[in-house]
């Protein structure tokens, strides 16, 4: 199994000693050069109640045939659950020499039902990360809602699920959050035709998962706490705060010539004057880093040390990218006055600052979310749109 | 001044501007936040570590690179070029290339060494993907394309070499007074300093955070860079601080200069200390050519050597003790570049402590 390079940094690598100390701090997961993408499981999870007849069952089943005949690697496998009031299993791990039976839709809308059928199906599936896990729930209309913390679970199985919601009953709220939760993205498809390009994106993002949604282990010492941890370019919220001990979250899956950035506040209680002060140390499969400052009571030295300005600029995209998931338009200005201001140092913040204020024209949250979700850096920490 | 997010009314103070952040919030501060703050606490200067590329006037021009045969004067480029540096005559004369058997002699040490050295200035990169990174350039050699871009070894940079010059500066440090200044060599697209082009001969200053400039590459004097001297007078406080950049130094630590004016540093003691008897009479206790240190490095170490002229001194650092009879005498010592050392000469009442610091890394 290839290991991932992680890096730690903070805004400065000093600080005042005998004091506390508040700033921000970055993580970069970088995987390894010239990393082979993994097969893909995708699994599929599909609103087939009464509301989906019709025009929404015929495009759902076109998109599934296209996947399965014109997208599949033979390497890639499918399978599909279908829920109204209840769920089943509706099509077993199939790869493109399978076939998926007809869809038929009736029936109420329970997202519970689904996502218990979901944990149980992937609890069958024994994926030991040797294969990427791509869940995509698909729903058109209000349902009742899943157990946070049964959507929660779903990167335990190495899936990150996705949402989409069809035509305008579709509840927001609701799949933005339960793709939060599984470390996903949400697709807004006003009409039956985005669904296609939606399996279409969520494929070819699939298709390009070198490390299937990993689990972080954080350790942090006494006196020290992280907070606001926050995964970009997902701009996903993966804990509000993190005391002493160690501690593990379930990150997004990582992208082929992608580098992961986690973003998060750090309090000391007392940095020391002699030596290094630790901060928390990562650990992601077999490979770790260490977080520290060095304290100085050099007044010169501790004005003048530089700021990293990477540091600056990942803090600066995660404000950007929850307060655009909040639609906290005012805080998304803010921060890309900032990182504007940034891009005079940092010419990767001024490409940042033109996805991210592309992401704000866009009408509908989920379009704004999908531009988001493009948004990557390439392991040298240059910042680009993906084109798909 | 209060932190810029509406929800936070933190005053912002001294730690805040050390960490770069707002202590209540975390809310960064950027550049002009940061320069707002300095004026109020009254740190004039502000040396940026955050920096803006100057506006070029001037387009940048690239050269083709282009090395001239010793023997005929012509130009050599592109192929010629190449198999010219790797032994071939010269395809004009047919004089044999000086590449045939050569070492670089220009290659310069790599950045990431400990010890900058005593021939080294350390600066920080504040341009392109290893933005941050230290690292040292020699003190009096042609910097220029080929050695400037072997220590920086930035990914990338490799199509933007023609932008520099072959022979672009050189960086001076006064024996005297220990001031960094450097030379612009007639560079094709200019060197500037905070954004202003250097131009002749004659080198400009060059203080700790200036920044420098050469086409796109940006990158500062670092702080503190080079190893220095702190000797204190122990009884009248009085406090030199040295530079050791230009190894072998000499400095006298008395109260009369060779030609019988005034040392500097005792002079300024004199005025600093007026209204303070205590101080002054302390200072009185110094001799009018008291005692000589010379700095020297001997391969990987610093030997420090001491005359004394005129009087008994005892020489004490751990492990060490040594008393000095009376008249000339010399003795030597040697100290790890690397460490920080504390040596302490003591001479009836006066007490002077010298201290090396290394480079800080």
């Amino acid at each position: 199994m290839p290991q991932p390079v992680l890096t730690a940094s903070l805004t400065k690598d000093v600080a005042l000693c005998n004091s506390p100390l508040k700033t921000k701090g970055a993580l970069t997961i970088v995987a390894e050069k010239d990393q082979e993408t993994l097969p893909l499981d995708l699994l599929l999870v599909l609103d087939v109640s009464g509301s989906m007849s019709g025009a929404g069952i015929s495009v759902v089943t076109d998109s599934m045939k296209h996947i399965l005949n014109d997208l599949m690697r033979p390497e890639d496998r499918i399978a599909v659950i279908t829920f109204n009031s209840s769920a089943a299993v509706h099509t077993q791990w199939t790869d493109v020499t399978g076939t998926v039976a007809p869809l038929t839709a009736g029936g109420g809308t329970n997202f519970g039902s689904a996502i218990n059928q979901v944990l149980s199906f992937l609890g069958g599936n024994d994926n030991d990360g040797s294969r990427a896990g791509v869940a995509f729930f698909l729903s058109d209309g209000q349902g009742q809602a899943a157990k946070d913390d049964n959507v929660r679970s779903i990167p335990d199985f190495g899936f990150t699920m996705h949402t989409i919601g069809v035509t305008s009953g579709a509840n927001p709220t609701h799949l933005e959050q339960m793709a939060e939760l599984a470390r996903g993205h949400y697709y807004h498809a006003p009409g039956f035709e985005d669904v296609k390009q939606a399996f279409q994106s969520v494929f070819n993002y699939g298709k390009t998962i070198v490390y299937a949604a990993p689990d972080l282990d954080i350790t942090i010492p006494d006196g020290v706490a992280l907070s606001d941890i926050i995964q970009t370019p997902q701009g996903l919220s993966l804990s509000k705060h993190l005391g002493p001990g160690t501690h593990s979250i379930s990150l997004s899956h990582m992208i082929k010539d992608t580098r992961m950035e986690i973003s998060f506040s750090v309090s000391v209680d007392n940095v020391l004057c002699e030596g290094q002060t630790m901060i928390a140390t990562f650990e992601l499969d077999q490979t770790s880093t260490h977080l520290s400052v060095r304290g100085t009571d050099d007044q010169t030295e501790l004005y003048n040390a530089p700021m990293n300005t990477d540091v600056t600029m990942i803090a600066h995209s995660a404000v950007a990218a929850t307060a655009l998931k909040k639609g906290d338009e005012a805080a998304v200005t803010r921060a890309l006055t900032k990182m504007e201001k940034l891009g005079t140092v940092n010419p990767n913040a001024n490409t940042r600052t033109t996805i991210i204020s592309q992401a704000t024209q866009a009408t509908t949250q989920g379009e704004r979310m999908e531009i988001l979700g493009k948004m990557q850096s390439d392991t040298s920490g240059k910042t680009k749109l993906r084109d798909d | 001044m209060y932190c810029s997010d509406p929800d936070c009314s933190h005053l912002l103070a001294e730690a805040d501007l050390a960490a770069g952040c707002c202590q209540n919030c975390y809310d960064m501060l950027d550049a002009t936040q940061i320069e707002v703050l300095r004026k109020e606490i009254g740190i004039a200067k502000y040396a940026p570590p955050e920096i803006t590329i100057p506006d070029k006037n001037e387009e940048a021009i690239a050269l083709p690179e282009f090395e001239m045969c010793p023997s005929c004067s012509a130009d050599l480029m592109d192929q010629s070029l190449s198999e010219w540096r790797q032994g071939a005559p010269c395809p004009i004369c047919q004089e044999p290339s000086p590449h045939q058997n050569a070492t670089d002699s220009t290659q310069v040490t790599l950045a990431g060494e400990k010890w900058a050295g005593p021939n080294m200035l350390s600066f920080i990169l504040n341009s392109g993907p290893n933005i941050g990174a230290s690292f040292s350039l020699p003190i009096g050699v042609d910097l220029g394309r080929n050695n400037l871009l072997q220590v920086l070894a930035i990914p990338g940079y490799e199509s933007k070499r023609g932008y520099l010059s072959g022979e672009h500066f050189k960086l001076h440090v006064s024996k005297e007074s220990g001031i960094v200044s450097i030379e612009d060599l007639g560079s094709r697209n200019g060197t500037y300093i905070n954004g202003v082009k250097i131009v002749g001969p004659i080198p400009e200053d060059l203080n700790y955070g200036d920044v420098l400039n050469l086409h796109d590459l940006s990158f500062s004097l670092s702080a503190q860079s080079s190893p220095f001297l702190r000797i204190t007078h122990k009884p009248s406080r009085v406090v030199i601080e040295h530079p050791l950049f230009d190894a072998p130094l000499r400095l006298h630590l008395g109260r009369h200069t060779s030609d019988g004016g005034r040392e500097a540093w005792f002079r300024m003691a004199q005025t600093e200390f007026v209204g303070n008897s205590d101080a002054l009479a302390a200072l009185e206790t110094i001799s009018r050519r008291h005692l000589f240190l010379e700095f020297e490095r001997k391969e990987n170490q610093i030997s420090v050597s001491i005359w004394n002229e005129v009087d008994k001194i005892s020489f004490g650092v751990q492990g060490v003790e040594k008393l000095f009879s009376t008249g000339p005498s010399v003795f030597e010592h040697l100290i790890d570049p690397n460490e920080h050392k504390s040596m302490v000469f003591t001479h009836g009442k006066n007490v002077f402590e010298v201290e090396y610091f290394p480079v800080r890394t």
